[in-house]
């Protein structure tokens, strides 16, 4: 039993241990990518953020803005500023937006909630809409309807979402009167940008389970059901949903990636609080702290995501691993091309 | 009393006007607030109203924010020492029952009302204003209004409780005028000596008719109305307390989510209509307010030291004869707005219209460019010892203008680039001194804006040229008290700056705000800044 | 050809490739008016014979906007895809070929950039190199060399292992001739496909960027900043988003149609 249970252990841990590594060491690139990124910037960072507060009233004489660097603590190196701000995310502590003076932490934890229910909103109306889709086409006993059927969703991908969104509110909000346009104050109002980024969400989810299903579908097992008069719906959600829905899950993080740069355009649209336009808003005031803050918060988010995806994967199916990681590796490939 | 098109005219009418405009209208007499409500309901049918606003404001302190919008929600939360009557431009007592200025400019004494209280219950003291202005100027830059106002600080002398001075090291002649904005509002013992960090984003105390609920960035501030206000200035149609008891400010960054969240009814007022949008809200269901902004129009500023095109006056002169400030207004003003027709806007105190210098002739502007040498290329653009007749107008708004501009230009062989960036990157070309023209307005009250932005020794930095007459005329009139005398400066100052091309005007911007026609009682301050106390809805 | 006509989807998505690309080199023999003349008198009208698109507030042929628009577009959709392919295609071949710790650093760092949401990423290049096509271009270009990388190196390990190579090497054959008679060739077809699907979303990339403001400047009729320029006239213009909106979509579901094709699904 016990030399067992040790060799388990060691198992375990050289298989959690690699993934740990690149978890700390996405976080840690992230975190110096941006920096450097933000540091090689021509503009002086200061002004642009004084002038969100400032307006026609900016300042812009030498000596006041010396004063100013100073207190704002810009004035050190940019080896200093790399290992105070890094130790200080550490600690988490994000440091205080030049542009409005608020914490950073602060300012995202704030954003975050507004973001996260229009994220998760879309993600589950996108799922549910390709996997209804799938079905369809699935069960569809003409090819030219499962044909039509499949050509829906890359619809998806092609419309870009300021264009949907503005079609949305104004049929919905102005139109119809159905749904508030904008902001975040009614609960119903985080349903349009949620519908307008469901579509390529949906679509990149789309490719990588029609594509499995699909497959299933052509397979021997599947003719043979068919042939001993098995239901197309009873052989669906008996076992191609399951076998599809694995290889789906590993584009989670991938998803999670996509829907928060996607927000950045949404937030916008639909005049919602939330990470997009706070880091919108930031990179147009060259606000660096806030920017750090936000790439630090969505690495972090997207590797606990893929982390956990990565440990549940082993863990629901140790059998079909290696099979399963090369499928796995082809459908993120395909869904990072889509995304 | 005020259907909405009368309002609409009433707001837009030219205030400059006003000729013998006593800016220190020496002791007033402390009468109390006067209502002139008549037969109106002074009730409203609703408790709670939305308004939204255009942009986060980011810091909700009034003293500090350079912001309309934040100005706008602090305006109800702080009283001010005096207020200014937005027709006549008169000063009338608020805070204050009496109030004089010394004729060097350099001395004013203050005597308080008698019974303010702030919303946390402390009494309303010489001392309290005493530290307000301390806090204030120690804070300089970082509240760049108040700085202004306060230029040339000394200190507050407290005589008793309710009689102080505020003295200055050299004339100060907008600080009246500036104790009668937000800006110099006054707050609490409390707020004053609060960081200014905290006071941004918890909010000030002060003795205004609302205070603070709530404010939560991008997203929302709240106001609520408090029971047991009593001194509200003379302006004012009621006293007591505001009418509505919540005004909720949503943030709504989208012109076209703010004028449909108003058509459907998701929104009681929104700022900033889009002026293509008016006609929509001119007439039925919906009003539109609107004042015309004070101060330097929308236009082109030059810096003469950075490109040798646009140090040749004969290109200035052309670019003043090429544009037609008409189609520019017609084009992409609010509609009833004046065209632009001087250094200052036409609802400017001191505004004298420099109409016939800045006339559009085309053929005029072609001519003088050949005769100053630039002859036209076979690209259509006209050029100079192989020098092409372009240059960058470097903005952060008004775009559409530009571009009719641009179109305007164009026809007469000069080529104009635009460079549309954002705020920052705009301040930092100031900073650098890196452009060829700027494109802005400059929004205060005071004729001092064309200090602000000509004056080659204003720490603002924006027009860079070379005019001693215009520079000795501007600094003149900042510190004369008799008001004559400098009006006369700023006619001059005017004159020179259209005579020389230190400017080319373009468009009088105008605040122009819609609601549902059940809304009454908003008002526009001085500043075309917005009053609150007396709003509330109809049923 | 043949191919064309039995399938109705690809000829009519090869049309539309063809006229976009038409427009971007002879937008003269496309566009009907001026693209930054304004007629004064005629703003804000509705589609029409004479203003196919309509016209907007300062009296522009919006229809003859979107023809100009198509060179800065596409151009900068192409911009970007050349760079995402020159740049992953550079750090893939390094990482498959030289292999051990360097490659483990360079895919971990590609690993990074996979991480961090494309517009992000675009978003902070573009602060940096400023607002304009070419920074839009190099952002969107970084945010899609990652996954070319990732390609790249696939096909570099797959072929230096091949047993042909192998023998090559012993043969004496140096790194040079085999990069470019073996691994180039067979690196070429996957990183063509994917470089053909990335056209389609390096254009929805820049639009979307354009749309946020960080693209050319005024009174440049880029796709995206057309679309946003309409925002404020929904309610009273609706051509002025809607129609640049549509050519959007449709060029977009053209090309990433014959990208599939090119990609060889079905």
């Amino acid at each position: 039993m016990k030399p067992n249970n040790d060799s388990r252990a060691k198992r375990a841990l050289r298989f959690i241990g690699p993934r740990l590594f690149q978890f700390v060491f996405v976080i840690w690139a992230a975190y110096t990518l941006t920096f450097l990124l933000l540091h090689l910037l021509p503009g002086d960072p200061l002004i642009a953020a004084l002038s969100v507060k400032g307006g026609d009233a900016t300042p812009t004489d030498p000596d006041e803005l010396r004063e100013l660097r100073a207190r704002y603590g810009l004035d050190g190196s940019m080896w200093d500023q790399y290992v105070t701000n890094g130790l200080a995310a550490l600690r988490g502590d994000l440091g205080v937006s030049i542009a409005t003076g608020q914490n950073v932490g602060d300012m995202i934890a704030r954003a975050l909630p507004n973001t996260a229910i229009v994220a998760i909103l879309a993600l589950v109306i996108g799922v549910t809409v390709s996997m209804v889709i799938t079905y369809w086409a699935f069960v569809a006993r003409r090819s030219w309807l499962r044909n039509s059927l499949l050509q829906i969703p890359p619809l998806g991908v092609a419309i870009p979402a300021f264009f949907s969104g503005l079609v949305l509110v104004s049929v919905f909000a102005y139109g119809l009167g159905l749904l508030p346009s904008s902001g975040s104050r009614n609960p119903l109002s985080p349903i349009l940008p949620a519908v307008t980024l469901a579509m390529p969400v949906g679509a990149i989810f789309f490719q990588v389970f029609s594509a499995a299903v699909l497959e299933a579908r052509a397979s021997s097992y599947v003719f043979t059901a068919i042939a001993k008069g098995v239901s197309l719906p009873l052989l669906f959600f008996r076992h191609v949903l399951r076998n599809a829905l694995l290889p789906s899950i590993t584009i989670l993080g991938l998803l999670i990636g996509y829907l928060a740069g996607g927000t950045a355009v949404v937030e916008s649209v639909f005049s919602r609080d939330g990470i997009g336009r706070l880091t919108v808003d930031a990179v147009l005031a060259r606000d660096g702290n806030v920017v750090q803050g936000v790439v630090l918060v969505v690495a972090v988010v997207y590797s606990v995501v893929n982390l956990l995806v990565d440990l549940s994967y082993g863990l629901i199916d140790p059998r079909i691993r290696p099979a399963g990681r090369r499928r796995v590796r082809a459908a993120h490939d395909a869904a990072v091309v889509a995304s | 009393m005020t259907n909405p098109s009368h309002r609409l005219r009433r707001a837009l009418a030219p205030i400059g006007a006003v000729a013998a405009l006593s800016l220190l209208a020496a002791c007033s007499s402390g009468g109390g607030a006067t209502t002139d409500s008549g037969s109106q309901d002074m009730t409203s049918a609703r408790d709670t109203l939305i308004f939204a606003i255009k942009e986060d404001p980011t810091c909700i302190d009034p003293q500090q924010t350079t912001l309309t919008t934040s100005l706008n929600i602090g305006r109800q939360v702080v009283d001010s020492l005096v207020d200014q009557n937005a027709e006549t431009g008169e000063i009338v007592p608020w805070l204050a029952s009496e109030y004089t200025a010394n004729d060097e400019l350099t001395s004013f004494d203050f005597t308080l009302r008698d019974g303010v209280t702030f919303s946390d219950g402390s009494a309303l003291t010489s001392d309290t204003v005493k530290a307000n202005f301390d806090a204030l100027f120690a804070l300089g830059r970082t509240a760049s209004l108040a700085s202004q106002y306060l230029a040339g600080y000394t200190d507050t002398t407290v005589v008793d409780d309710t009689h102080f001075t505020v003295n200055f090291s050299a004339p100060n002649v907008v600080f009246l005028q500036g104790a009668s904005t937000m800006t110099l509002g006054i707050v609490a013992g409390a707020s004053a000596t609060a960081s200014p960090e905290e006071r941004c984003t918890t909010g000030v105390i002060g003795s205004g008719p609302f205070t603070f609920t709530s404010y939560t960035p991008n997203d929302s501030v709240v106001i609520s109305a408090r029971e047991g206000y009593g001194w509200p200035s003379e302006l004012r149609q009621h006293t007591g307390d505001a009418l509505v008891k919540t005004i909720e400010f949503p943030v709504i960054t989208e012109n076209g989510n703010r004028t449909g969240g108003l058509e459907s009814g998701e929104y009681d007022i929104i700022q900033d209509v889009p002026y293509i949008d008016a006609a929509r809200f001119e007439s039925g269901d919906f009003q539109l307010f609107s004042k015309a902004n004070t101060g330097v129009p929308n236009g082109l500023i030059p810096n003469l030291k950075h490109s040798s095109v646009v140090a040749d006056p004969a290109v200035r002169k052309a670019i003043q004869l090429a544009t037609d400030r008409e189609e520019i207004r017609d084009l992409t003003g609010a509609p009833g707005s004046e065209a632009a027709s001087s250094a200052l806007t036409s609802s400017t105190t001191g505004f004298v219209s420099q109409a016939d210098a800045l006339a559009t002739d085309v053929d005029a502007a072609a001519k003088g460019l050949e005769a100053a040498g630039w002859k036209l290329g076979s690209d259509g653009i006209r050029e100079k010892n192989g020098q092409k007749l372009t240059f960058t107008v470097t903005a952060f708004y008004a775009q559409d203008v530009l571009e009719v501009a641009q179109m305007q230009l164009k026809k007469v062989g000069i080529d104009m680039q635009i460079n549309i960036t954002d705020a920052g990157g705009f301040f930092g070309a100031i900073s650098s001194g890196d452009y060829d023209f700027l494109a802005a307005a400059l929004t205060r009250t005071d004729p001092d804006a064309l200090r602000t932005v000509f004056s080659q020794a204003a720490a603002s930095k924006w027009a860079i040229i070379d005019d001693p007459a215009l520079e000795s005329v501007l600094i003149e009139q900042s510190t004369l008290n008799d008001t004559e005398a400098r009006m006369a400066l700023v006619a001059e100052a005017q004159k020179l700056i259209i005579e020389n091309g230190d400017f080319i005007p373009l468009l009088e911007t105008v605040q122009l705000h819609g609601a549902s026609s059940a809304i009454q009682g908003f008002e526009f301050d001085s500043a075309s800044r917005i009053q609150l106390y007396d709003v509330r809805a109809t049923s | 050809m043949k191919m064309l006509i039995s399938r109705p989807g690809m000829l009519v998505s090869a049309l539309v490739v063809v006229a976009a690309l038409a427009m971007t080199f002879l937008p003269q023999m496309f566009a009907t008016h001026d693209p930054f003349e304004g007629i004064p008198a005629d703003q804000l009208q509705p589609p029409s014979a004479a203003h196919w698109f309509g016209t907007d507030a300062l009296g522009r042929d919006v229809y003859s906007r979107v023809v100009y628009g198509a060179l800065l577009s596409l151009a900068t959709a192409g911009l970007a895809v050349v760079v995402g392919v020159a740049l992953g295609a550079v750090v893939g071949l390094v990482s498959g070929f030289v292999g051990g710790r360097l490659d483990f650093v360079l895919m971990r760092i590609v690993d990074v950039v996979i991480a961090v949401p494309s517009i992000l990423l675009s978003l902070i290049v573009v602060a940096g190199l400023g607002f304009g096509a070419v920074p839009v271009a190099i952002g969107v270009g970084i945010g899609a060399a990652g996954s070319f990388a990732r390609v790249t190196r696939s096909q570099v390990v797959r072929v230096r292992r091949a047993e042909y190579v192998e023998a090559a090497l012993g043969m004496g054959v140096r790194w040079p001739a085999i990069l470019v008679r073996h691994v180039f060739p067979n690196s070429a077809r996957p990183v063509i496909a994917l470089a053909a699907l990335e056209v389609g979303t390096a254009i929805l990339a820049v639009s979307a960027l354009s749309f946020l403001g960080f693209g050319a400047p005024p009174p440049a009729p880029e796709w995206g900043a057309l679309v946003s320029y309409g925002r404020d006239f929904l309610a009273t213009a609706w051509w002025l988003s809607v129609l640049p909106g549509a050519v959007i979509v449709v060029v977009v579901l053209a090309v990433n149609r014959l990208a599939r094709a090119i990609g060889g699904e079905r």
